[in-house]
């Protein structure tokens, strides 16, 4: 009976700790949106606003880095089809972690469709780079198995994966900058008002982007090839419909060359490619006023790219849904809010 | 492996499990293997010094014994009359001092070749050049293995111990054992074999309250060590590595915030040390009992870092006073200086003796030197004052016990080992007497109030938690002085299951979330373990 005693005792204390663990790491991850400077508030926004989404809510993920995110805009999508999506996406997503970050999806949502982040698989990336992406997303993401299967994937060090299985050794030093705000995000999800969309209002006149007309294929490095298939037979296998998306940006003719090898492969599992490349002129877009840097479109011109692709979406998939008051109210709300602050 | 590493402690519980799993009789070999897996993590180069340095005392007291058995059996047999049994004892007195002075030689010049052969290359050097001898000062690239200060003057201990008629470990792997006890080896407490060695080999049985004590005691130990010691180096270290740039007020608070980070690093790696012999049932002897509560200079040293203060006493201190040479000088001296002086003057002689040592051991530059001289001239003027302010306070009517006295005499010795902290924390003799200087240039007590005390390293959140933990280490010391305990977790550990739980709670958190480990934010290590 004594020995009873202790056990449960000593079950209650552990479960206390660990129950308390948790949300001490989330909350100490979250300082960093009090961080001036690059985009960790908007990544904590996005990613913690996903986990918060209602179950089942969410039509359409996107999944990719800046590439996609960019250009994806959410709350114009919604306004324009009434298709509900979420950009699950953050800096330079490593294309070795897209079948955890599906996993990871499809915990709370079924998405009709996942749009995959093309030219990542084109500007393959390698060690620092996948560390470095890795990172961005490990401090955002819960403690699941996908979290934990990308630590694994990414770090050989014991020492490096213990401190990413258990981050709070790594953010613990940033306790003096907790605030009320950091609490927000104790269980790690928070709604965003604007969905994890981020208005970027600046212009930069870039030069106009000329794609040259090119047939010939050029294959893939063959690290990037291998991530390829390997995503691609996951999303066959699992039935998940997949969109590969290759946004408009400065595509030289190997670039190209490269995206018509990948189109040909992604079709041959039975899945879409978008170029999105030769349709600039068709899309309407304006090196001068849409780009805020060489690669990336701003506000405007992501609204050209949305408009182009929620028709695109909703002619070539069933996005029917019937989702409830609450959540066309939410949506709403956050046109509202994306309208508001483009005033601003 | 640090104490303070996850390793550390993912290996004291995993060698825990088997300690206790094990059968009763082979448990100290568990703790053997342990002590060899510790050692054997930190380098090898480490070994090679402790090994040598065991098989050493080792054979050295093996033949002490030997000698001494010899003299017994033939005593016990009874061969010769009571006048030559004195010769021959002598004689063999004599062959067993060849052992112990061969042994000593061996052991401490260990250390002296390994910790000391550059500072004294250094001293030749300048002496060269003050003299105008040009030279090139050389360089020895020396490793200093670690806790080869603790475990050589744990084994001279031994040694002597044996020399005085102390039983000798016939067993070489328990003598292994006894020498490399890993949780004391790297900064002690410095043990004797007869407070340790039996312990050490007794199948402890499980029992829940040592393993409740030796958790609560590390994590005790983790809190004010990578909180509290951690956070205050980070003040410190801003002013004293830049101290040209500061003045009056903001030195003496680095100096006091430095007495108080020594403590807190040093009194943690205790705790953490007998919180982790606690888990096997073992009781080291406390090494900090509240010093900063000593109202004298000598108190202090009875209560802090005590093994090091009685091995000094014990082989240093009496050895030498009762020596030819100290009777000699006790004897000129009175002649010389008369009675009262000369007696003085004769006694000073062990006391500055002992403290050049304790200055040289804690490290081989000067200022370690000043220091430990330091403490001895305190400690001399101590002895000389006592009765003269035992005297003047009588006269005077003061209650010796009441608290603002008693207070007023701890403030005071507090205060002295403010002053000589400095030796200790400055990087060399010319930065300490710099931080005296600018300690006094000017006093300036408003800056502790305009708000630029928070741009010393520490912000107002990590000021705050710094003064909250000393007032929680303050309480825990009142607690532990009235109830005459080795650490308030005794007290803890004997409450209530919610309390208990409670405090285990806080301590985790505390540590997790303030304290200084990870990758990213790792603790400096320990200020003794460097000695």
């Amino acid at each position: 009976m004594k020995r009873l005693r202790k056990i449960i005792i000593s079950v209650v204390f552990i479960s206390l700790v660990l129950g308390t663990l948790v949300p001490v790491s989330y909350t100490l991850r979250a300082v960093e949106i009090n961080t001036k400077g690059f985009n960790y508030k908007e990544l904590r926004r996005r990613i913690a606003g996903f986990y918060a989404e209602p179950d089942d809510s969410v039509d359409v993920v996107v999944i990719g880095s800046s590439a996609v995110y960019r250009f994806v805009n959410n709350p114009y999508l919604w306004e324009q089809e009434q298709v509900t999506s979420y950009n699950y996406s953050f800096p330079s997503c490593s294309i070795y972690l897209i079948e955890d970050l599906i996993d990871e999806v499809k915990k709370t949502q079924s998405p009709k469709v996942i749009i995959l982040d093309a030219r990542k698989y084109i500007m393959t990336d390698h060690g620092s780079v996948v560390k470095d992406s890795a990172q961005l997303i490990l401090k955002n993401m819960k403690y699941t198995d996908a979290r934990y299967r990308i630590v694994n994937r990414v770090y050989d060090d014991p020492v490096d994966r213990f401190s990413n299985y258990f981050d709070i050794s790594i953010y613990h030093s940033k306790w003096q900058k907790v605030t009320w705000q950091t609490l927000d995000y104790a269980d790690n999800e928070r709604q965003d008002p604007m969905k994890g969309w981020h208005n970027i209002k600046e212009v930069k006149d870039v030069q106009e982007i000329i794609v040259p007309e090119v047939t010939e294929e050029k294959p893939l490095n063959e690290d990037a090839e291998v991530a390829l298939r390997s995503v691609l037979e996951k999303c066959q296998e699992e039935d998940i419909t997949v969109l590969m998306l290759n946004t408009p940006w400065k595509m030289d003719e190997e670039f190209q060359k490269e995206s018509n090898y990948m189109k040909r492969i992604v079709e041959e599992y039975g899945f879409n490619y978008l170029d999105m490349n030769p349709l600039k002129d068709e899309m309407g877009l304006d090196f001068s006023t849409d780009y805020y840097d060489r690669k990336h479109v701003n506000v405007w011109g992501s609204e050209k790219v949305t408009k182009y692709l929620g028709e695109y979406l909703t002619s070539h998939y069933d996005l029917e849904s019937d989702h409830n008051e609450e959540i066309v109210e939410s949506w709403n709300s956050a046109v509202k809010h994306y309208r508001k602050d483009l005033e601003e | 492996m640090s104490y303070t590493s996850f390793v550390y402690l993912l290996f004291v519980a995993v060698l825990c499990g088997i300690y206790y799993l094990a059968p009763s009789k082979y448990r100290w070999i568990v703790l053997l293997v342990g002590n060899f897996i510790f050692y054997v993590a930190s380098g090898w180069d480490n070994c090679i010094f402790l090994i040598l340095s065991i098989l050493i005392s080792y054979f050295v007291a093996i033949k002490m014994n030997q000698i001494q058995t010899e003299v017994k059996q033939i005593k016990k047999e009874g061969n010769y009359s009571r006048q030559e049994f004195k010769v021959v004892k002598e004689q063999y007195s004599k062959k067993s001092r060849r052992y112990l002075r061969l042994g000593l030689f061996l052991i401490l010049g260990i250390l002296i070749v390994v910790k000391y052969t550059n500072f004294v290359l250094g001293n030749v050097h300048s002496f060269l050049n003050l003299i105008g001898v040009s030279n090139n000062q050389i360089v020895v690239k020396l490793i200093v293995p670690m806790g080869i200060s603790f475990y050589t003057f744990q084994m001279v201990s031994y040694m002597m111990d044996v020399y005085n008629g102390g039983e000798a470990q016939r067993n070489l792997a328990k003598y292994f054992l006894y020498s490399s006890f890993f949780p004391s080896v790297v900064q002690g407490p410095i043990p004797r074999y007869h407070e340790l060695g039996e312990q050490l080999f007794e199948g402890h049985t499980y029992d829940s309250e040592n393993i409740r004590n030796g958790i609560m005691r590390i994590l005790w130990g983790l809190v004010k060590k990578l909180v509290l010691a951690e956070m205050l180096a980070v003040f410190v270290a801003k002013i004293y590595d830049n101290y040209e740039s500061y003045d009056g007020v903001i030195l003496m608070l680095a100096t006091v915030a430095f007495s108080i980070q020594i403590y807190a690093d040093f009194a943690g790696c205790m705790d953490i040390v007998t919180g982790t012999a606690r888990l096997f049932g073992i009781r080291l002897k406390p090494n900090f009992i509240r010093p900063y509560f000593s109202k004298t200079m000598p108190e202090f040293w009875r209560r802090w870092h005590a093994s090091l203060g009685t091995w000094f006493k014990d082989y240093v201190f009496y050895p030498f006073s009762i020596s030819d040479v100290s009777l000699k000088l006790n004897k000129n001296a009175r002649r010389v200086f008369g009675n009262d002086a000369g007696r003085i003057i004769a006694a000073s002689m062990p006391i500055l003796i002992v403290w050049s040592l304790t200055g040289i051991w804690h490290g081989a530059e000067w200022n370690y030197v000043v220091w430990g001289l330091f403490h001895g001239t305190l400690i001399i003027l101590s002895t000389i004052f006592t009765p003269y302010n035992d005297k003047l306070t009588e006269r005077l009517g003061i209650n010796r016990e009441a608290f603002g006295f008693r207070l007023f005499q701890m403030t005071r010795t507090f205060l002295l080992c403010c002053v000589g902290r400095v030796f200790f924390r400055a990087t060399s003799m010319s930065a300490a007497i710099g931080i005296f200087k600018q300690s006094f240039a000017a006093t300036g007590f408003w800056r502790l109030m305009d708000g630029n005390l928070f741009s010393y390293g520490l912000g107002r959140k990590a000021m705050l938690l710094v003064i909250v933990l000393i007032v929680i280490l303050w309480a825990a010391s009142m607690v532990e002085e009235r109830k005459n305990v080795d650490s308030v977790v005794e007290v803890i550990c004997k409450q209530h299951v919610i309390v208990r739980g409670l405090v285990f709670y806080i301590l985790i958190f505390t540590i997790l979330i303030f304290g200084t480990y990870g990758i990213e934010d790792a603790s400096a290590g320990f200020i003794y373990e460097q000695f």
